[in-house]
């Protein structure tokens, strides 16, 4: 059987979760692979979470938020960005591996970025291949 | 303030004699009798391989905790209260869990006075009995006296007897000190308001090396000395020399460790690392105890690692997850998670991997000054957003 990526993608309320949205609306196309989590800022977005989803299975995790400066609360994703750049560091450490994390601003104008930001993720984890963390009944 | 070294000692000539290094500290401690809520040292407990927490309420407490225990690992942040004016002496890592503590808010800096001592390591307790009976045959009570000295652990027993070995060959042997302190790389306590140790002191000559830090302390050794409890002098340009010649081969010695231990595990591939952090921690029998002897972890029950079953089914527990995610900014290594974990999980040098890498890459060292703010906590756009 080949292989289907599982990726759990974070989406915050006000600006990439209307991009998702957007794409739905316009009907652009985008691989089936992700599930959706919507937070209300991509700043709630505790690192615990990321590893967790690894633990429980994902392939790959996809941050979203508003632009830096765009952020409904002002600059809760900032802190995104610190807890982005700790957990590429982690995943590395750990043996997981940075590359199966990313990180993608997207505006709610923005659903041909989301879609295609989605697209580009799942063919980097589909290359990569199933997650070394995964326990065997995953 | 810039740091001013000095050489002191006791005045009473008993302590300068009995104490370690002309019994400064015990002397210092004397001074400070009753300017405090409470001061805090160890003092030995029927052998040197035993020791307990001690609350200097007067000048024979202090005399009490005269004479270094390099064998006893006992980790004294966690008795600092909040809002309790408190002198303590501990070792760097425990100053550097003070410290995090601090930028908690857990404990007040200008509460507190901390009294460090240089570290070159520390000795498990139990392994080091069972070192001297194989290699010296000698019971525990017969030794009076043990030493970290020129690159050796010396044993001195009652009948006035030496014996002793090169660090070196005591941990190519498998014992000697706990494994985090042959890679721990702070020996100097620069956190602390003084940090006294005998390095850059002359031999045979009863004599601490000083350095003062901070106002605080250098107020109260100024006090120290005005009320007649210590003496200072200058100590010689050759010994400030000397001094941070020795500092530089335990740090050399250190980074050697760091190289074997954490090195091994960076260097790894990928896959390998991770199936080594799986296998290590899957002896877990869920105890928490790793989590309650952590100096840096001060959340209390209720914090959420303590709701998660180290023992859950998935590929690593979300209990050990969690704690390698938040030790990861604040992890000082001071080796208390693997002295008491019951199934010798080497949790502190995952830790301390986890730690080390991170410090790499932003070069933030917990524990070293309570201005150094966390990576997470800080509010500012990194650079390249
Ligand atoms: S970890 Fe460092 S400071 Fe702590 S006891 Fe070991 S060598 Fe000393
Ligand atoms: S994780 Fe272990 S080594 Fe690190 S600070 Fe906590 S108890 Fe000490
Ligand atoms: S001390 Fe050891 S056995 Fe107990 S919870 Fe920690 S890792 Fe598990
Ligand atoms: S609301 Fe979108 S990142 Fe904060």
């Amino acid at each position: 059987m080949s292989f289907e990526p599982k990726i759990l993608a974070f989406l915050c309320n006000w600006c990439s979760y209307g991009a998702a949205d957007m794409a739905g609306t316009s009907r652009l196309q985008y691989p089936s692979n992700i599930r959706i989590i919507r937070f209300m800022c991509s700043g709630r977005i505790d690192p615990n979470f990321v590893i967790e989803a690894f633990l429980r299975g994902a392939d790959g995790v996809m941050i979203t938020g508003c632009h830096i400066g765009d952020c409904h609360y002002i600059d809760g994703n900032y802190k995104t960005v610190h807890r982005y750049e700790f957990l590429k560091e982690y995943l590395d450490t750990l043996g997981i591996g940075s590359e199966r994390l990313t990180l993608e601003w997207c505006s709610a104008a923005e659903g041909m970025k989301f879609s295609q930001k989605v697209t580009e993720f799942t063919e980097r984890i589909r290359k990569l291949g199933p997650s070394p963390i995964k326990g065997d009944e995953q | 303030m810039n740091s001013k070294s000095f050489w002191g000692w006791s005045s009473t000539e008993a302590l300068r004699e009995g104490g370690e290094s002309g019994g400064f500290v015990t002397s210092f401690l004397e001074s400070i009798v009753g300017k405090y809520d409470n001061i805090l040292a160890v003092r030995k407990t029927g052998t040197v391989f035993e020791g307990a927490v001690m609350s200097i309420d007067s000048k024979e407490d202090a005399i009490k905790t005269q004479g270094a225990l390099h064998a006893v690992c006992m980790e004294l942040s966690h008795y600092i209260k909040k809002g309790e004016r408190t002198a303590i002496v501990l070792k760097p890592c425990d100053a550097r869990a003070v410290i995090e503590n601090m930028k908690r808010n857990h404990v007040e800096r200008e509460n507190v006075l901390l009294i460090g001592l240089n570290c070159g390591g520390t000795l498990p307790p139990v392994d080091t009995m069972r070192f001297i009976d194989n290699y010296f045959e000698l019971a525990p009570e017969d030794i009076v006296k043990e030493e970290i000295a020129k690159g050796k652990i010396i044993f001195k027993t009652t009948s006035g007897k030496e014996f002793w070995k090169t660090i070196d060959e005591i941990e190519e042997e498998g014992f000697g000190r706990r494994e985090n302190c042959r890679y721990c790389d702070v020996k100097i306590p620069s956190m602390c308001d003084i940090a006294c140790g005998n390095w850059g002191t002359p031999a045979g000559k009863n004599i601490t090396f000083v350095e003062v830090f901070t106002e605080n302390g250098n107020n109260a050794l100024e006090q120290a000395v005005r009320e007649g409890f210590i003496n200072v002098g200058e100590p010689s340009e050759k010994m400030i020399a000397v001094r941070s010649k020795i500092n530089g081969i335990m740090k050399k010695m250190a980074g050697g460790w760091n190289k074997r231990i954490i090195g091994r595990l960076r260097n790894m591939p990928n896959e390998e690392r991770l199936a080594y952090i799986k296998n290590v921690l899957s002896p877990c029998i869920a105890c928490y105890a790793c989590r309650k002897a952590c100096p840096v972890c001060k959340c209390g029950d209720d914090c959420k690692c303590m709701q998660m079953d180290p023992d859950d089914s998935l590929p690593i527990s979300i209990f050990h997850s969690i704690r390698l995610l938040h030790l990861t900014e604040s992890c000082i290594g001071c080796g208390n998670c693997s002295d008491v974990c019951p199934v010798d999980i080497p949790l502190a040098h995952l830790h301390q991997l986890f730690a080390r890498n991170y410090e790499k890459k932003t070069g933030y060292k917990p524990g070293m000054s309570i201005e150094d703010i966390p990576p997470l906590s800080r509010g500012d756009l990194p650079e390249g957003y």
